[in-house]
């Protein structure tokens, strides 16, 4: 009986899906229909034009490019974040000298607007690979060390005192005790992280660069190409969904394996 | 083996101890017997050398390692049994082989080893921290009130088991309750603890074989009539 009830929500949840996605493509062209009409057909193409532009991109060398340089400074810079991130935030909950050092300065940084950042790295780098790398790093690294600074404070006392007791080695712990018990903060942040690299990225690249995702986008705009920059922001939109839905992959597997209780 | 003299020890304002003095005899069950709340784990945390003491000494002639077991089975909840034992072991546990599957046997958890502690019920899991204790390397065993958290029937179960493990070790265990029943059953000696701040109230010794002892046994009666008369 339950089985049931779950299963007909489910696909009446997956009907409403088509139904809205529907609805939405239909609006959409409508839309585009009216205001070719009425002003002018540049300003919002249809749905159609857009898949359109999305398959050509396809067999198009400069696309495939395009995604590798952006793919490769957002995980550049997603890295550098995480890794640095963990190394502070867990140093911050380690020792209360870090911890007063540094704590005004990660709320500065976290308070601090992107578009500062855009500004001030537009002066300060050349190369815009530099400067994106950079620009997602900034993004994403505060929220990191936040996040296992976090963690760090929700340490079991009890387990703590159970391996100091027992004599447990410090790498023993560090990788026993610290790490599973760290691992959902630096997740949800690793999470986080990946969703705000792409649009970090795509920003950084639109203001600095020719090349890259938003090089090619600030290149549609001149032209004004306002199809390509759908398809571009439809391909950015793929870039992040697949991010989350790896990041869940990895979650779920490692849960798994730590047992039921994380 | 380690000996208490006159050890005092404050939080704040609050004294704890107060010029507390007792030997923890070698090889045998000590029993530290006090009401709730009196200071038995600052004693243990001082035996354990974690906290440092106000005023007084601590005697011991060797230095000694000393293993434990807590009131709440304190396992890793990422890691099995097996993982869990080893934890606090050294890298290598290959000469530990016979001795950790010897305990496992004796507890019953054979066959477990590659259970995560969520799937284990509560007795079953203060059994995998008996046999961590057990097979860590040890000269004394300190035990805060371990059976606590337990029911009656699992607690009777693993009173049983810890006393058949002490059988093979010999080791000196200093274990602290507030029950009067484990202590007559369990302890060679029993101190009797006032509430804080805390002093040696009586010192008992009971010469009644473990094996033997039933709590209603006349002599047992006895005792159990002065400690509560003490308490």
């Amino acid at each position: 009986m339950k089985d049931f009830t779950t299963k007909s929500k489910e696909k009446s949840r997956g009907k409403f899906f088509w139904i809205s996605l529907f609805l939405f493509f239909m609006i959409w062209s409508i839309l585009s229909r009216w205001i070719a009409y009425r002003y002018h057909p540049m300003i919002l193409p249809s749905p159609f034009e857009v898949l359109q532009v999305m398959f050509t991109f396809l067999s198009q060398k400069i696309f495939w490019q395009s995604i590798g340089i952006t793919l490769y400074r957002g995980f550049i810079g997603l890295v550098l974040a995480v890794v640095l991130g963990i190394l502070l935030g867990f140093f911050m909950g380690e020792l209360s000298e870090v911890e007063n050092f540094f704590r005004p300065l990660m709320i500065t940084l976290q308070t601090t607007p992107t578009v500062s950042w855009l500004a001030l790295a537009l002066i300060w780098f050349r190369l815009p690979s530099n400067m994106t790398i950079f620009i997602t790093f900034i993004a994403i690294f505060p929220l990191m060390t936040i996040n296992v600074y976090q963690g760090m404070g929700e340490l079991d006392p009890s387990l703590q005192e159970m391996a100091t007791l027992f004599q447990v080695s410090k790498k023993k712990q560090l990788f026993s005790l610290y790490l599973p018990q760290l691992f959902p903060f630096i997740w949800a942040g690793g999470k986080a992280g990946i969703g705000m690299t792409w649009k970090a990225v795509a920003m950084a690249e639109l203001l600095s660069g020719r090349d890259g995702v938003g090089g090619r986008m600030a290149l549609a705009r001149v032209n004004l190409s306002t199809a390509e920059v759908f398809a571009w922001t439809g391909v950015l939109m793929i870039l992040g969904y697949v991010g989350e839905q790896m990041m869940q992959y990895i979650g779920k597997k490692t849960i798994r394996y730590w047992g039921d209780e994380l | 083996m380690i000996e208490l003299c006159q050890v005092s020890k404050s939080f704040d304002q609050l004294k704890v101890l107060d010029h507390l003095s007792f030997k923890i005899p070698k090889g045998k069950i000590l029993c530290i017997l006090g009401p709730s709340g009196c200071g038995k784990t600052t004693i243990l945390q001082i035996v354990a050398g974690l906290l440092p003491i106000d005023e007084g000494q601590i005697l011991k002639k060797e230095s000694i390692q000393s293993s434990y077991i807590f009131q709440e089975p304190r396992l890793l909840p990422w890691k099995t049994v097996r993982e869990n034992i080893d934890f606090v072991l050294p890298a290598s546990t290959h000469y530990l082989e016979e001795k950790i599957s010897f305990y496992l046997q004796k507890t019953g958890l054979q066959g477990y080893e590659h259970y995560y502690p969520y799937q284990l019920s509560g007795g079953m899991k203060q059994r995998v921290a008996l046999v961590r204790a057990f097979v860590y390397e040890h000269q004394l065993l300190l035990m805060d009130e371990p059976f606590q958290a337990l029911d009656i029937k699992t607690r009777n179960i693993l009173f049983n088991q810890t006393h058949l493990l002490w059988e093979e070790t010999k080791n000196t265990i200093v274990f602290v309750t507030h029950q009067i029943e484990e202590a007559l059953l369990l302890g060679d000696e029993i101190l009797v603890l006032s509430e804080k701040p805390t002093k040696v109230k009586e010192k008992l010794e009971i010469h009644i074989p473990r094996l033997q002892r039933k709590i209603d046994a006349p002599i047992l009666q006895d005792i159990y009539k002065k400690v509560m008369y003490s308490f």
